[in-house]
């Protein structure tokens, strides 16, 4: 039971710190990245490949993950930033699908299909998963006491007000642009952190654990939440939690639906869910953020 | 007979209302003027009064009828043609295809060779993209195209905006023009002073509401209007 | 010889890309958002042809024409219950329920159709031989379908006065409606032209490749390439670079190796992006 709890904490922990990324690139920025798990998979990869077959401290692999993901994320926006949004929500897209064709193609750095094993567990303390939750939560509290900092900050302000008024973006300074730049950067540490986190806890990766359908994942706590609010990314990131959960239980209490048509369900349903919410409750089930 | 009239009109987007409780009047072969500061709300009135706003409310009849219930489509049918600010063309549609949208058959075919006779620099471009005119042809595309469905209103909003003084002193000569086609006009301008030397009334907006109305002659020669609202902008 | 070959490849490849940036991009020049199901749209056209040829014993014809009817009405379907209630919502938000009705599709798919593959039936003939240059006839039928389709998809938005209302649309909301037209009757015309543009080319991978549900997505980031080199929103060039992109996809088979094909279109994805951001034909959409 308790396993099973630390598991759920892991996993819960982890899309909670993507959410926490979503949400500062989009909820804060207002800038989209519908290529969350390229970002993650770049830091899993990273802190994997380092640590796996050297003597590469875990930690500081950790660290060069996130700096590597937050690098490629804003050379992205940078190139992107001055047009519309849509081209940024277009290009992090492609990105994920070359990041994972990478992979599998690049077989003599990656291991190709077949994955990395044997990545060492954080070291330090109790057991290795003990550690990875205790590590989970921390970065999570961090990121958090961050964004909060962030969002109050004096820049933090003019960067809601250019979310807020997309017409006024052009008159706001330049500054405030590579500003926002650097958030979406920022995000991109937060993603490649949690890439390596997930790789240290799961000890193994491989490329179609990194599918587009991750970024969706996201995607869906942040919005349920609502866009920009810390709570709603905790609260987005539960739902979400239950649901992928909870639909495994749902195969143990209705034995004649095979694992595959579960997966199709599920994907079904986070589809579902997807539409619902951005035509109809585009602010999120815990109302609007700008009026807070 | 009045044409437009608002009584009590509220115009806003989202929460707030932009335009706070507004009177306003548009007689038959009228030409009238809206004046006032930025943010007055002089282009969310004219929002509303085209129906392109998200929330309208109050008292809107054109002719007798009641326009508040009326969509932004009923508008031209009704007889009230729209020229926007700058955005006032279709870009990528050619001259005449500009006009053409405003009405197909044999009626609109001798309707568009009107136009090209009173514009005949459209008339010489007609299979031209709208967007590789100048300022001053894509000015008489915007005025040509609003006259096609022969309408008794013209909505004009800062249809100087983005000219040179020189264009701009031709757009209000056009404008004083459509006098004679039988066309009242509402018109917005940023440029009031000259504005109202063409017009028969005009209203000054403040913070959503109408600071001032009057004959234009009056609102010229008032000086806490010269003061307040022409003084600065020439 | 061998990279004339190639390029025939590349044209019928192009012409399938075509239909997509050509979805995409009357998509974004009229709804005003990126589709991101599009390519799903595409997967459904094939499924329809497979179902009608299983149904009436295999012809192609009838399963095309089927499908191009079926999918524009479930397409149409799409637009009453999703993209109509979008209008007022941002085009972010918009992606985002069009990646929800992607992955519903797909789903609705792989749960009545399963994961097997199914194969689209056409009269196989041998190819005709011009000292060295193949020419396979299915190939050729497939260009001359997809020159009618777009020859078809361009004379209803070029000389239809319905296709005048869909461009001026395009071009001012507030303009057009303000000159009385609809709304409705242009997407119900935007939203069956993308039902049949997506049924003739769902045919043509189904024809090339297998029919899988991940068929249209896969084929999704080539598209965006084609549809934003075109210049996003403008038909005809997303149409003209989907073509280029694809004959410069298949030559450069031999020296980059078949993985890094959908590399090839990332990278002139990236290099249009800074270099020439409007598209080779098409204006800048910058944030105003």
């Amino acid at each position: 039971m308790i396993h099973y709890v630390i598991t759920l904490l892991s996993i819960g922990g982890i899309y909670l710190l993507l959410a926490q990324a979503l949400n500062l690139q989009f909820g804060f920025a207002g800038l989209p990245n519908f290529g969350i798990v390229g970002f993650f998979a770049i830091g899993s990869y990273a802190s994997a490949l380092l640590t796996a077959n050297g003597n590469f401290p875990v930690y500081g692999a950790m660290l060069i993950a996130g700096l590597l993901a937050a690098l490629m994320s804003f050379g992205l926006a940078r190139i992107v930033l001055r047009l519309r949004t849509d081209y940024l929500a277009i290009v992090t897209l492609s990105f994920s699908e070359i990041v994972r064709i990478l992979v599998i193609g690049e077989e003599q750095i990656t291991n190709g299909p077949r994955g990395v094993s044997g990545i060492p567990g954080i070291p330090l303390l109790w057991s290795p998963g003990v550690n990875a939750v205790v590590l989970i939560i921390a970065v999570n509290v961090l990121v958090a006491l961050a964004t909060h900092l962030l969002v109050r900050s004096p820049f933090g302000r003019s960067i809601r007000a250019m979310r807020d008024d997309e017409a006024a973006f052009a008159s706001i300074s330049k500054s405030a642009v590579s500003y926002k730049l650097r958030v979406f950067g920022l995000g991109g540490f937060v993603m490649g952190v949690a890439g390596a986190l997930y790789a240290h806890y799961f000890g193994y990766i491989s490329p179609d654990q990194f599918l587009p359908l991750t970024t969706f994942y996201v995607w869906i706590a942040v919005i349920l939440g609502g866009a920009g609010r810390l709570s709603g990314a905790l609260i987005g990131t539960i739902v979400l939690t239950l649901f992928l959960e909870g639909s495994r239980f749902l195969r143990d209490v209705l034995p004649f639906i095979s694992e595959v048509e579960m997966a199709s369900v599920r994907i079904g349903a986070i589809g579902f869910a997807l539409m619902v919410l951005a035509s109809r409750r585009p602010q999120g089930i815990m109302g609007d953020f700008t009026s807070k | 007979m009045r044409l437009l009239e608002l009584k009590e009109l509220r115009v806003g987007y989202g929460e707030v209302d932009i335009v706070r409780g507004i009177d306003l009047h548009v007689e038959e072969n009228e030409i009238v003027t809206i004046a006032g500061t930025n943010g007055a709300g002089k282009s969310t009135l004219v929002k509303g009064v085209m129906g392109l706003a998200p929330r309208t409310s109050g008292q809107m009849t054109f002719a007798g009828q009641d326009l508040l219930s009326r969509s932004a489509e009923d508008r031209r049918s009704l007889g009230i043609s729209y020229v926007p600010q700058v955005a006032n063309v279709f870009p990528s549609l050619s001259v005449s295809e500009n006009l053409s949208i405003m009405g197909r058959g044999q009626n609109a075919k001798s309707r568009m060779d009107e136009m090209f006779s009173m514009f005949p620099a459209l008339g010489r471009r007609k299979r031209t993209q709208a967007r590789a005119l100048s300022g001053g042809e894509r000015q008489q595309l915007a005025f040509a195209r609003a006259l096609m469905s022969q309408p008794k209103l013209i909505v004009l909003d800062e249809p100087t905006a983005a000219l040179s003084p020189a264009l701009s002193t031709q757009v209000f000569e056009q404008v004083k023009q459509l006098l004679s086609m039988d066309v009242a006009v509402l018109m917005i301008e940023q440029r009031a002073r000259q504005s109202l030397k063409i017009s028969h009334r005009g209203y000054i907006l403040d913070s959503g509401k109408v600071a001032m109305v009057g004959p234009a002659e009056q609102l010229l020669a008032d000086p806490e209007m010269e003061e307040l609202y022409l003084g600065v902008h020439e | 010889m061998f990279y004339a070959n190639l390029a025939m490849s590349g044209l019928v490849q192009g012409l399938l890309l075509a239909t997509l940036a050509l979805s995409v991009s009357l998509c974004f020049s009229v709804a005003k958002f990126t589709n991101a199901a599009t390519g799903d749209f595409m997967t459904v056209g094939a499924y329809v042809v497979v179902a009608i040829q299983a149904v009436t014993g295999g012809s192609l014809m009838l399963g095309v024409l089927g499908s191009c009817i079926v999918t524009a009405l479930i397409s149409l379907l799409a637009y009453w219950l999703l993209f109509r209630h979008l209008a007022h919502v941002s085009p972010i938000m918009s992606l985002v329920a069009s990646v929800g009705l992607a992955l519903f599709l797909r789903s609705v798919l792989s749960l009545f159709a399963g994961h097997e593959q199914y194969a689209i039936d056409y009269p196989i003939a041998r190819a005709i031989n011009f000292h060295g240059f193949l020419i396979v006839p299915i190939d050729l039928w497939v260009a001359l379908a997809s020159v009618a389709l777009l020859a078809l998809v361009f004379a209803v938005l070029y000389l239809t006065p319905i296709g005048l209302q869909v461009r001026a649309l395009a071009d001012n909301r507030d303009l057009a409606r303000a000159a009385g037209i609809r709304s409705r009757g242009v997407m119900i015309v935007l939203w069956s032209l993308i039902g049949i543009v997506s049924a003739v080319g769902g045919t043509i991978i189904g024809i090339k490749t297998v029919v899988i549900p991940d068929i249209g997505w896969n084929l999704l980031l080539p598209g965006f390439a084609a549809a934003i080199l075109g210049g996003l929103g403008n038909p005809l060039g997303a149409v003209i670079a989907a073509i280029l992109l694809g004959i410069c996809q298949e030559l450069s088979t031999p020296m980059v190796g078949f993985v890094y094909k959908t590399i090839f279109s990332f990278a002139v994805l990236i290099a249009v992006l800074i270099w020439k951001p409007e598209g080779l034909f098409g204006r800048v959409e910058q944030v105003r």
